[in-house]
C-alpha cells in the first residue's frame, strides 16, 4: 500500500516536471506550447494523478515568472481544464482532441480576463481584446500539436504504462 | 455513432472554430491602436516616486509608435523579444527585481493593455512612464 502511494507521488511529480519542462522548451515561442497536450494524454492515462500533475506544473511555473494574480487563474483554468478532460476521457478520435484543445487556446485569454472583471469590466475587456491575436496563435498550435503528436504519444504513453514496473 | 455522423459533427466542429477565430479577428482588427499619419505633437511623462523624479517634454514626430519614439529621444533601455521592446530603465532609472519595480505606460492618463511598440502615437497624445512596484495589480 505504502509502495503504491510512494509510486503515484513519484509519478506526480514526474508528470508535473514534464509539464513545466516541455513548457519551458517551447517558451521562445510564444503561445506555441505542447502543455495542453500533455495534460490530455496526463488525465486520460493516469486520471486523478494527472490532474495533480497540473498543481506540481503551476506551482514550478512561479519559481519562473513569479507569483501574482495569474499563477491562481492559472492554477484554475489547468486544473480546471484536466477535470474536463477527464470527464471527456473516452473519446478517441485525436481529430476531437484536436479540436478541443483548439477551442481552449482560442478561449485562454477570455478566461484568463475574468478576475479582471471585479478590477474593471473595461480593464478586462481590453486585455482579452489585446491578447486576441496569441489567442489565435494558441488555437492554431494547440490544434497542430494534437494532430502531429496526439496519437504517437497516446500510443506510447499506453506502452509505458503498461510496462510490468508501471502497473499498479 | 456512426461514422458518418462522427465526420460530419468533426466538419461542423472546424466550421465553428473557424467562424470564431474569424470573428475574433475582425473584434481584434475594430478596436486596434491605429497611428495618424504625418507629423504630429505627443507629450511624453516620466513618473518614478521611488526615485523622486519627474519629467514632461513634448516632441513633434512622424514616427507611428511609441516604442520608435522612446528609442529616437534615448529615453529609454530596453530588450528586444518576440513581442517587441520590453523597457528596463527610463532615462537611466531601473526596474529592478528586488522592489519588484517596473515601468508601466499610460496612454491619456489609461492603463496600457500593449507593449510600447504597438501604442499609437495620435496627435495631443499624453504617454507616461510610471514606475511601479509591485507585481499585483
Amino acid at each position: 500500500m505504502a509502495k503504491l502511494k510512494v509510486q503515484s507521488i513519484t509519478r506526480i511529480a514526474l508528470l508535473g516536471a514534464l509539464l513545466y519542462a516541455s513548457q519551458l522548451a517551447l517558451s521562445f515561442l510564444p503561445n506555441v506550447e505542447i502543455v495542453t497536450l500533455l495534460v490530455v494524454l496526463f488525465t486520460k492515462h493516469f486520471g486523478k494523478e494527472g490532474t495533480l500533475s497540473c498543481f506540481v506544473y503551476v506551482f514550478l511555473t512561479a519559481f519562473t515568472w513569479g507569483f501574482g494574480l495569474w499563477w491562481a487563474t492559472y492554477l484554475v483554468v489547468w486544473a480546471g481544464y484536466s477535470l474536463l478532460v477527464n470527464k471527456l476521457r473516452k473519446i478517441d478520435s485525436w481529430l476531437v482532441w484536436a479540436l478541443i484543445n483548439a477551442a481552449f487556446g482560442l478561449c485562454f485569454g477570455a478566461i484568463f480576463s475574468v478576475p479582471y472583471i471585479f478590477v474593471s469590466p473595461a480593464y478586462a475587456l481590453s486585455y482579452w481584446i489585446s491578447g486576441i491575436p496569441f489567442d489565435l496563435v494558441h488555437c492554431a498550435g494547440n490544434f497542430a500539436m494534437a494532430v502531429i503528436l496526439g496519437k504517437p504519444l497516446d500510443l506510447a504513453l499506453g506502452k509505458i504504462k503498461n510496462l510490468p514496473q508501471n502497473r499498479k | 455513432m456512426s461514422k458518418t455522423r462522427k465526420t460530419a459533427g468533426i466538419i461542423i466542429g472546424i466550421v465553428v472554430l473557424v467562424a470564431v477565430a474569424v470573428s475574433l479577428w475582425f473584434v481584434y482588427q475594430a478596436n486596434k491602436d491605429v497611428p495618424s499619419e504625418g507629423s504630429k505633437t505627443v507629450t511624453v511623462e516620466v513618473l518614478s516616486e521611488r526615485d523622486n523624479y519627474s519629467f514632461k517634454e513634448s516632441y513633434k514626430t512622424d514616427l507611428e509608435y511609441l516604442g520608435d519614439l522612446l528609442e529616437e529621444k534615448g529615453l529609454i533601455e530596453f530588450t528586444t523579444s518576440e513581442f517587441g521592446r520590453y523597457i528596463n530603465a527610463v532615462q537611466g532609472y531601473k526596474a529592478l527585481d528586488e522592489d519588484q519595480s517596473w515601468w508601466n505606460i499610460l496612454v491619456n492618463g489609461e492603463s496600457a493593455m500593449t507593449g510600447v511598440d504597438e501604442i499609437a502615437l495620435n496627435d495631443g497624445g499624453v504617454y507616461t512612464l510610471q514606475l511601479k512596484i509591485g507585481y499585483d495589480m
